[in-house]
């Protein structure tokens, strides 16, 4: 007998969280969970001291959009759905309306808690500010965004062509940013243009797929990837390919390395960096840093020592993401079938990861560097990069090494 | 002929209690093409990856030029390139980019390395692929990279795991061209496959296997003579004497005579 669809989402969302518990577990004995409280609570301690003396000149609508337009367009989708459904479930595409609906309230609810946390936020700046919208308005304004953004990222993935998808989300993107300034400057005209811009896009007549199947085994098949991504970083997982992105513009790293054989394998895990999801979330956690750096060390935090450990939390939050690159190609046959020592492929990790966090620390402290030096607290600053340099330096290949000679073989 | 590898005895699979294989041995000489044959389940991927050095065999031993993996490992795997049964490409790397990590990996200067890898890319016809991921490639492209990662690196002797399964008929063509070419220049390839009648055709000795057991080896008349059949020169009568001797029909003749089904 065949189960609903319905019954099927249940199935395996729910699998999928049973088999995620067990790493939430060794991720809250890592220690994570600890400083990210400690990181909030200084979070909030400076960000009260920043509402109570707000700079005249501070960038309060520029903050707005940056903290709102991810929450508000950010519209990912949670299916489940897997390769063999080409075979197994596609016959039963009539059903799948009720299936998807499942997917856009699990996701819906959780975007819309996130737009919700998101004012939370950022709405006691705006009124630090002497923002000119009611709040009341702000809110109502944003959720109802969110809900058009909910509908409309679908009506884009259901479209035919990469390329169009690819300017309809462009196009989401920047109206609604523009809009959400706009709407931080009251002038409600321009929001309402972005609400038709979005009505456009759920009403458009170019070609589509009533399921894009392909689109979302893709894009479920992704989120599975980070997830394994973020908890290999706390417990070995079975891991699956990695997800590729060329990357042209850091390609010259790969290009620099010269043709030996000694550095085939540091060619390999160059090029497993560069280009895997690692490096994407690397990126993202290195700007979140210079982003996050940047405020703290404008306002100085805490005479420049919060400051400090902002960035030292990141620089730390780095090093814990690079951990994943020991775990790449682990299984790999070639790494026993090439005439490599063992020992070259492990010094050969150890060349990529030093490299990167040091790159990664040096581009972090930019902000430190040019904020806390200015107002006299250069002591902050140099102190922070050496703790960081020690760290990256001596502290981290020590504990990389231990790693990999502790789970030398699986096979 | 100097022996490129020697199995002697080799008894080995995934536990100890329960071997897969049993007192295997062979040689595959200089300059030979030798055919690997057996059922699916035959122990044929094990003994490969005994060979290879991914198993630690039970009893027995295996050298590739003369040494085991234990005495020189960096000289044993150099000798050696591995074409797998399903292609193993690294997802971050492209087409010319694998060409580079063998290349370096094997030692191949460099100057021999541009040269080699623009005649193998042209020779496939990969050419216009040099810059894809292996996400992008088709199966049978994929297969493509492993054979001309194999070739690249021009080892004394070449193990091959069934290579024809997704090629498309040109691609066979240049692979057996390229095999034939690396044996006339002295190396050796020992190659699993189903695909008889290219195994015949092509390889100088074979070697069947059944149920973890060597039950013929040699040329095609020593493989004739073991399966209870007349020396037979026509094509086609290396699947006959398989068939008989797999299925126990080796000195009985008759009944099974002009069974053709597949053996994959």
């Amino acid at each position: 007998m065949e189960r609903s669809v319905d019954a099927l989402w249940r199935s395996r969302s729910a699998a999928f969280w049973r088999e995620s518990m067990p790493y939430f577990r060794y991720m809250a004995q890592s220690g994570l969970p600890g400083v990210i409280i400690m990181a909030l609570l200084a979070g909030i301690t400076g960000y009260g001291m920043l509402l109570r003396n707000l700079p005249a000149n501070f960038p309060v609508v520029l903050v707005g959009v940056i903290v709102l337009t991810p929450l508000v367009c950010w519209s990912p989708l949670r299916t489940w759905l897997r390769e063999a459904d080409i075979v197994f479930l596609v016959p039963r595409e009539a059903e799948m309306p009720a299936y998807i609906r499942r997917s856009m309230r699990y996701n819906g609810m959780a975007g819309i808690a996130a737009v919700l946390i998101g004012c939370a936020a950022y709405l006691p700046l705006y009124h630090a500010g002497n923002g000119r919208t009611s709040l009341f308005v702000v809110v109502l304004a944003v959720l109802l965004l969110k809900l058009l953004h909910i509908v409309a990222a679908w009506r884009e993935r259901q479209i035919v062509t990469a390329g169009s998808r690819r300017v309809l989300r462009v196009l989401r993107w920047a109206a609604t940013a523009l809009a959400i300034a706009a709407l931080l400057k009251a002038s409600l005209l321009i929001l309402f243009a972005n609400c038709i811009v979005l009505l456009a896009i759920i009403y458009n007549r170019l070609p589509r797929y009533p399921i894009p199947w392909l689109t979302l085994i893709e894009e479920e098949r992704r989120t599975r990837r980070r997830y394994t991504l973020f908890f290999s970083a706390f417990a070995d997982i079975p891991t699956e390919p990695a997800w590729v992105k060329t990357r042209r513009y850091a390609a010259w790293a790969a290009k620099m390395i010269a043709y030996r054989k000694s550095n085939a394998f540091f060619y390999l895990y160059t090029q497993t960096l560069i280009r895997t999801e690692l490096g994407g979330i690397l990126l993202r956690l290195t700007a979140l840093g210079l982003f996050t750096g940047w405020l703290a060390a404008y306002e100085a935090l805490w005479a420049g020592w919060g400051s400090a450990g902002v960035y030292l939390l990141f620089v730390w939050l780095t090093g814990i993401q690079l951990r994943a690159l020991a775990q790449a190609h682990r299984h790999s046959v070639w790494r026993h079938v090439y005439p490599l020592p063992e020992e070259t492929r492990q010094s050969a990790v150890l060349r990529v990861d030093r490299r990167a966090s040091l790159l990664c620390a040096l581009v972090i402290w930019l902000p430190q560097c040019i904020w806390l030096v200015p107002q006299g607290y250069a002591l902050q600053a140099v102190a922070a990069l050496a703790v960081a340099l020690i760290y990256v330096l001596a502290l981290r290949p020590k504990s990389v090494k231990r790693k990999m000679s502790a789970d030398p073989e699986e096979d | 002929m100097d022996s490129v590898l020697t199995v002697k005895g080799l008894t080995g699979g995934y536990s100890p209690r329960r071997p897969v294989l049993h007192d295997l041995s062979f040689e595959v000489g200089a300059g030979e093409m030798v055919g690997l044959i057996g059922l699916n389940g035959a122990g044929k991927s094990t003994a490969i990856k005994h060979i290879l050095g991914l198993m630690q065999p039970h009893a027995g031993e295996i050298r590739i030029g003369g040494h085991t993996l234990a005495e020189q490992p960096d000289t044993y795997r150099s000798s050696l390139a591995y074409v797998p049964e399903s292609p193993l490409l690294f997802d971050e790397l492209t087409v010319e980019e694998h060409l580079r990590l063998t290349g370096m990996a094997y030692n191949v200067q460099e100057s021999l390395y541009e040269q080699r890898s623009e005649s193998l890319l042209k020779e496939f016809y990969m050419a216009p692929k040099r810059g894809a991921f292996a996400a992008h490639l088709s199966k049978g492209m994929r297969q493509k990279v492993m054979i001309m990662n194999a070739l690249l690196a021009r080892p004394a002797l070449y193990v091959i795991d069934e290579p024809f399964l997704g090629l498309d008929p040109l691609a066979i063509r240049s692979l057996l061209d390229k095999l034939v070419e690396v044996t006339k220049e002295g190396s050796a390839v020992f190659m699993s496959s189903h695909i008889l009648a290219t195994v015949e055709s092509y390889c100088s000795r074979f070697i069947v296997l059944h149920q973890g057991v060597i039950v013929a080896q040699g040329t095609l008349q020593d493989v004739c003579r073991a399966a209870g059949m007349p020396e037979d020169r026509s094509a086609g009568v290396l699947e006959e004497a398989f068939y008989r001797l797999v299925t126990g029909k080796a000195n009985g003749g008759g009944e099974g005579a002009h069974h053709h089904g597949t053996f994959g």
